[in-house]
């Protein structure tokens, strides 16, 4: 049995009379990277909030590490919520000596999360002469301070260009190797299909989905298909009844199949059509895809 | 605690505003006591060749009565400080670096301890500071200088730095109330110079007298000169207990509410 982390039972919180969070249950197990999604407002913020004990919670309970949270749970957890917090005034490396001393550990990280995160020649720099994307590094900095057991990012790669957000999945991916749980709120969602093992989906406050990624990408449940002769392919497909649905897409087509009849079975039938593929190919579903899906159920 | 100081001292290092203010008051304190003292002497000898009747005590700066003179007049700049106070707990809530604070490790009692420690250093600081000048312009303007001259009354200092304390902690919790330093400062000054005297004015001294303004206010009383003594006038030249206890209740009060707001509020 996997040790849990986080377990948060039935919690809630209310903003007059929108409810931010509403009944949410969760349980989180060590060593996996857990991707939090939804769409905006949907209470991501806010139950990180709750379970940094920032954010003061309407019902319900949570646990850290099978304890009730205190200021030493939260010591084992590094987090960034929603903007990089810092003492404008002080220098990036000031800030981390200040959170190092919060933290009860010494400064001998520093030097180190600061080379992490490509800011060590800045370190002198006062916080607020730094750029959105620096900003953010010294955040991601400021959470591996210590070697947390826990780290919990709110959109961390928020304002980075294209080679920082690279380089930020890279990171998540390094720390989860060495057995830390992370839980990432993104809104993008093939970050979060790239570094993510379980994924949890909220709508109004409310846990649609909580499960592992791979559940939620594994069935190949459409075939892309490809033939010199367009025609016949389409014809032939169209006959075959375990076809249940044909996509035009650019030069292929895509093909939905009944559950348990593979893309092998459908090229041994084509072939006896005479019809030859130039390309056969399985299609997972994006996490994208299935999250739309998901909310547009809703 | 040495370990929130240190913290605390981290923050406010490079805090530009906040040596600024610091060296501004400390400055016009020395410049006004340094630079009247001509001026209130002559006053007081003016005052006392006017007099029927000699009386003792020549000089305002003579040791010991200096430090209740003294003491009280400084009371009159401790606005200053309070000013310094809001912007260090309302720089808190702009920046949000109360919310990364509490994240990272802190108890919401670790935060307001920290706070609440600041200001008793802000306020000893600024009590040596009087002892200081007290002691310079004291040794001066005394003849026949003893260890009792000088250690005499000495409890006023004591009440300065309960009068300072108190003041900032009230200071503190109207910055800690409304987040916003412009606005807590007008409040202050709202309260403080308009709001309780006109309450004090509608109300009967034995319940205007324990307003925190005029409570932490009189802890040190108007010393008496010369020239008051002459039209019968007296004020208490002496520190009570139970005045240096309501503004030691004041302090926990405002302490209190601050905690109890902190403990309710989402950061
Ligand atoms: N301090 C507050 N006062 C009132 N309502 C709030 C407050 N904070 C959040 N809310 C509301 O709670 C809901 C959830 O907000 P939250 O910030 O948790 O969403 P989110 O999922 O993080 O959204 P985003 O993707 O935009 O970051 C929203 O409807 C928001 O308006
Ligand atoms: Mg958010």
């Amino acid at each position: 049995m996997e040790e849990t982390v986080l377990s948060i039972q039935h919690l809630s919180k209310n903003y007059g009379r929108i409810r931010a969070v509403d009944d949410l249950s969760l349980d989180v197990h060590k060593g996996n990277v857990y991707g939090i999604l939804g769409p905006n407002g949907s209470g991501k913020t806010t139950t990180l909030g709750i379970i940094l004990s920032v954010i003061n919670p309407s019902g319900g309970e949570f646990s850290w590490f099978g304890k009730i949270p205190t200021k030493e749970t939260r010591k084992h957890i590094g987090a960034i919520l929603e903007v990089p917090i810092f003492y404008p005034y002080l220098s990036g490396e000031k800030n981390l000596k200040i959170i190092a001393d919060i933290k009860s550990c010494s400064y001998d990280g520093i030097a180190d999360v600061l080379q992490t995160v490509d800011l060590t020649e800045r370190k002198k720099s006062k916080f607020k002469t730094y750029s959105l994307g620096m900003k953010q590094r010294l955040a991601i900095a400021a959470a591996l301070i210590g070697d947390p057991e826990v780290l919990i990012f709110d959109e961390p790669t928020n304002g980075l260009d294209p080679q920082g957000i690279a380089e930020i999945r890279e990171l998540i991916i390094r720390i989860a190797v060495h057995g830390k749980t992370i839980i990432l709120a993104s809104h993008l969602l093939d970050e979060v299909q790239k570094t993510c093992s379980h994924v949890v989906i909220l709508d109004k406050g409310k846990n649609l989905f909580a499960g592992k990624v791979s559940e939620l990408t594994a069935a190949p449940m459409h075939v892309e298909v490809g033939a010199e002769n367009m025609e016949d392919l389409e014809k032939y497909l169209n006959e075959n009844e375990n076809v249940i649905g044909i996509e035009k897409e650019n030069m292929i087509l895509v093909v939905k199949l009944k559950e348990g009849y593979k893309g092998a079975a459908l090229n041994e039938f084509l072939l006896s059509k005479g019809v030859l593929l130039t390309h056969l190919g399985a299609r997972k579903k994006s996490l994208e895809k299935y999250f739309l899906e998901l909310l547009a159920e809703k | 605690m040495i370990r929130l100081l240190k913290i605390e001292f981290k923050k406010i290092s490079s805090n530009r505003t906040f040596w600024i203010l610091s060296g501004l008051y400390a400055l016009l304190i020395i410049l006004f006591f340094f630079g009247i003292q001509s001026v209130i002497d002559d006053l007081a000898e003016e005052a006392n060749k006017k007099s029927p009747i000699p009386l003792p005590g020549l000089s305002a700066y003579s040791l010991p009565d200096i430090w209740h003179n003294l003491t009280y007049i400084a009371g009159y700049f401790k606005i200053f400080l309070a000013v310094i106070v809001i912007i260090l707990i309302t720089n808190e809530y702009t920046y949000k670096t109360i919310r990364q604070n509490v994240i990272s490790g802190f108890s919401r009692w670790d935060f307001l301890k920290s706070k609440l420690l600041t200001i008793g250093v802000i306020s000893l600081a600024a009590t040596i500071l009087v002892f200081i000048i007290g002691l310079i312009l004291g040794l001066i303007h005394t003849e026949d200088i003893s260890a009792g001259k000088i250690f005499g009354k000495s409890e006023f200092l004591l009440a300065y730095f309960l009068e300072i304390y108190a003041f900032l902690t009230f200071a503190f919790f109207i910055g800690f109330l409304v987040k916003r330093s412009g606005l807590a400062l007008g409040l202050l000054l709202l309260y403080y110079y308009i709001l309780e005297p006109v309450a004090r004015y509608k109300l009967p001294d034995e319940v205007g007298n324990y307003f925190p303004k005029k409570a932490i206010g009189t802890l040190i009383d108007i010393p008496n000169t010369s020239i008051m003594r002459l039209f019968g006038v007296e004020f208490q030249d002496y520190i009570s207990l139970i005045d240096a206890l309501v503004v030691v209740a004041y302090i926990l009060l405002f302490g209190g509410l601050s905690y109890w707001i902190l403990k309710k509020r989402d950061l």
